[in-house]
């Protein structure tokens, strides 16, 4: 089933490739936000299912959470089911930062992102001295606990308490972005231009920026934690994972790159609660207890451990799948009413498939497939002679 | 000039002793092999002097540093490389990955750096280089791309082989290098080692259960039993230590 021979990496075949590849994920990404502005509501089989760009934004936001999550879990090997805790923290301070101190909210990943670090990194160390389960349930206890840490008395006049905080910032878009006129364009297309409305609302406007904004912090996130991950740093962490004591007797120091990992996972995790923040313009302390840390794992396995593309997967995959499996109330296709929590029934029935089915997750999947249809040969470094 | 040297090294595992007042020197330059039967105690010497296991007493030092001073990550970056008998590489990496991983100790791009880009594009090109060459060495770049997982034993030993080389060590400890070799194998292994020992002027630690190798290759043999040397000296020397003769005729029984 080979459609094209295998090209050589770094040829110009592939670069051309490469660079197509990349031009249209670019115009679906810049697209996307118009066509489902005005929320997109199918009927399928019988049920009515929602796609809207606030949806979509949040699983933006999931992604990067995923992303974070995936550089302690899926590439150093420790089990963390806290990762909500960070998640929580970086929207929190956000939040505060925004309501008191009136920052902006892109300007308060300034303090998030060393902030989260450095508590990544004192969250590592007891990490240094248990594995497996142990730091599994460790981590889900420091999740567990956060909802009741934001209610505090002594703190509850910062954080909210049960109430949660209201965050009192707009994100506006600015005059100069052309967001009507291309919704003008594009309702002018002939066909497709129909699903797009002919101008936007206020809100309109100001979820579409909240996407571009939001997409945009998502890609450089994935941007840097693929340069950190594709090198020695990287190597270094999946060999911790893979074989601790090879690691250690080719000189990785697995104390400092453990810590060091779940640093840049706090910090990623950070930045994706500014995101959920960013998007719902509201913090509350249930939204990042251990549900959600559950959900991360689920959408880090789905997606795929260890793979950049399985958190934009993962990220997807545990915003809609709940959202669809709920919207969908007669058995496809009968009318047989169905009733009950449904939603986490799917997203259930889907991980087991997705760990029996793909064991790698869906990137993995993905990977294969591109590998059959779009060969890659790898190329031996240019200085060399054979 | 003696590079490395184990003086009363003592490791107990509960009731086992399983190395007991080990004292030996290997000559910098030199081949020294390490045999004895099956429990002997040889992997365990290994793993005190890369700092996987403590000795409950003794020392070891490497040109003259003490090296049970040190932290198990430290000990390659300090010249000395391994294999391991059971393998310790990195299945879902592929052998060159595996073999870049090697020259951890002598590269230095961190998270930070590697983030921004800052540089790590020349490092990244140059490990890829020596792993490259590495791997030319050893006749293993048809395999360059291959996931570690899925390759023949003696690959994967040779994979470590290399890995351990890309270290640049001064001292090699090679733990059973000819397992899974066939008989003709086992010879052009015993060139090869030679030959990497004197291009890369290296010193090797030598534990093997093929005789015939290590008494070609090595200019002095240390014979182990119940964790206690019992003979040491040339080839000719141990071969017909009546000691080493009731160890392996009794380990036979
Ligand atoms: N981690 C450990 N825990 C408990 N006992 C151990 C451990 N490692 C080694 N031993 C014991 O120490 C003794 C020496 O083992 P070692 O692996 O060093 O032998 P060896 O000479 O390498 O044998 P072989 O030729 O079979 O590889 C054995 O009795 C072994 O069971
Ligand atoms: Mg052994």
């Amino acid at each position: 089933m080979r459609a094209m021979g295998a090209v050589a990496a770094g040829s110009r075949q592939h670069r051309r490739r490469q660079i197509i590849g990349w031009v249209l994920f670019a115009l679906v990404v810049a697209l996307i936000p118009f066509l489902i502005a005005e929320t997109y509501s199918p009927t399928i089989f019988g049920n009515r299912y929602t796609f809207g760009l606030g949806n979509l934004s949040q699983a933006i936001a999931l992604m990067v959470a995923i992303l974070g999550l995936n550089i302690a879990t899926g590439y150093s090997g420790q089990l963390s089911l806290g990762h909500s805790f960070f998640v929580g923290s970086g929207a929190y301070l956000t939040a505060v930062l925004v309501n008191e101190f009136h920052w902006s909210y892109l300007s308060t990943l300034g303090v998030v992102v060393p902030g989260l670090f450095v508590f990544g990194v004192l969250f590592g160390i007891p990490a240094l001295r248990i594995q497996g389960l142990y730091l599994g349930l460790l981590t889900f206890a420091v999740a567990a606990v956060f909802p009741s840490i934001i209610r505090l008395d002594e703190i509850k006049d910062r954080t909210g308490g049960s109430n949660g905080l209201l965050i009192e910032s707009d994100l506006e878009p600015p005059t100069w972005a052309p967001l009507d006129t291309v919704t003008g364009w594009l309702h002018a297309i002939p066909g497709v231009g129909s699903r797009v409305p002919d101008g936007l609302t206020g809100r309109q406007e100001e979820a579409v920026y909240k996407y571009f904004l939001l997409v945009i912090v998502a890609l450089v996130c994935f941007w840097l934690v693929r340069n950190i991950l594709a090198g020695r740093v990287g190597r270094a962490l999946v060999a911790i994972r893979d074989n601790q004591l090879g690691a250690a007797a080719n000189g990785v120091n697995l104390a400092a790159y453990k810590t060091l990992s779940f640093g840049i996972s706090a910090a990623v995790g950070g930045v994706a609660g500014t995101m959920l923040a960013m998007h719902s313009g509201f913090v509350g302390p249930d939204e990042f207890g251990f549900s959600m840390a559950i959900l991360l794992i689920v959408g880090l396995i789905v997606g795929g451990a260890g793979t950049l593309h399985g958190a934009v997967v993962g990220g997807l995959a545990i915003q809609f799948v709940p959202v669809w499996s709920s919207q969908t109330q007669t058995l496809p296709g009968t009318d047989v009413a169905l009733e009950g929590p449904y939603g986490t029934a799917i997203l259930g029935g889907l991980l087991i498939a997705i760990i029996f089915a793909l064991p790698g997750g869906a990137a993995q999947g993905f990977r294969r497939i591109k590998s059959q249809l779009m060969p890659v040969a790898p190329q031996p470094p240019t200085g060399s002679t054979g | 000039m003696v590079l490395l040297d184990v003086t009363g090294v003592t490791v107990r595992f509960g009731g086992v002793t399983a190395l007991r007042d080990l004292s030996f020197t290997v000559d910098e330059g030199s081949i020294c092999g390490l045999i004895g039967p099956n429990g002997a105690g040889k992997t365990t010497l290994f793993n005190v002097v890369s700092r996987v296991y403590d000795a409950q007493e003794g020392a070891v030092a490497f040109e003259g540093a003490d090296l049970l001073a040190r932290p198990a990550h430290a000990i390659s970056g300090l010249g000395i490389g391994r294999t391991f008998q059971n393998l310790a590489l990195w299945p879902g990496m592929t052998v060159m990955q595996n073999v870049m991983v090697g020259a951890h100790h002598r590269s230095s791009i961190g998270a930070l750096r590697a983030a921004l880009r800052w540089g790590s594009g020349r490092e990244e090109a140059s490990l890829a280089q020596t792993a490259w060459d590495a791997l030319e060495e050893l006749s293993l770049t048809d395999v360059a791309f291959h996931p570690a997982a899925g390759l023949p034993f003696g690959t994967l030993k040779r994979v470590e082989l290399a890995r351990a080389l890309v270290s640049r060590p001064r001292l090699l400890m090679l733990d059973e290098p000819a397992t899974g070799l066939t008989q003709t194998e086992v010879g052009e292994l015993a060139d090869l080692l030679v030959a990497l020992a004197q291009r890369h002027s290296l010193t090797l630690l030598l534990v093997e259960h093929h005789m015939g190798m290590v008494m070609g290759v090595s200019d002095k043999v240390v014979v182990l039993d119940f964790g206690a040397k019992i003979a040491e000296g040339s080839p000719a020397e141990v071969q017909n230590d009546p000691a080493v003769v009731e160890a392996y005729l009794g380990a036979e029984q």
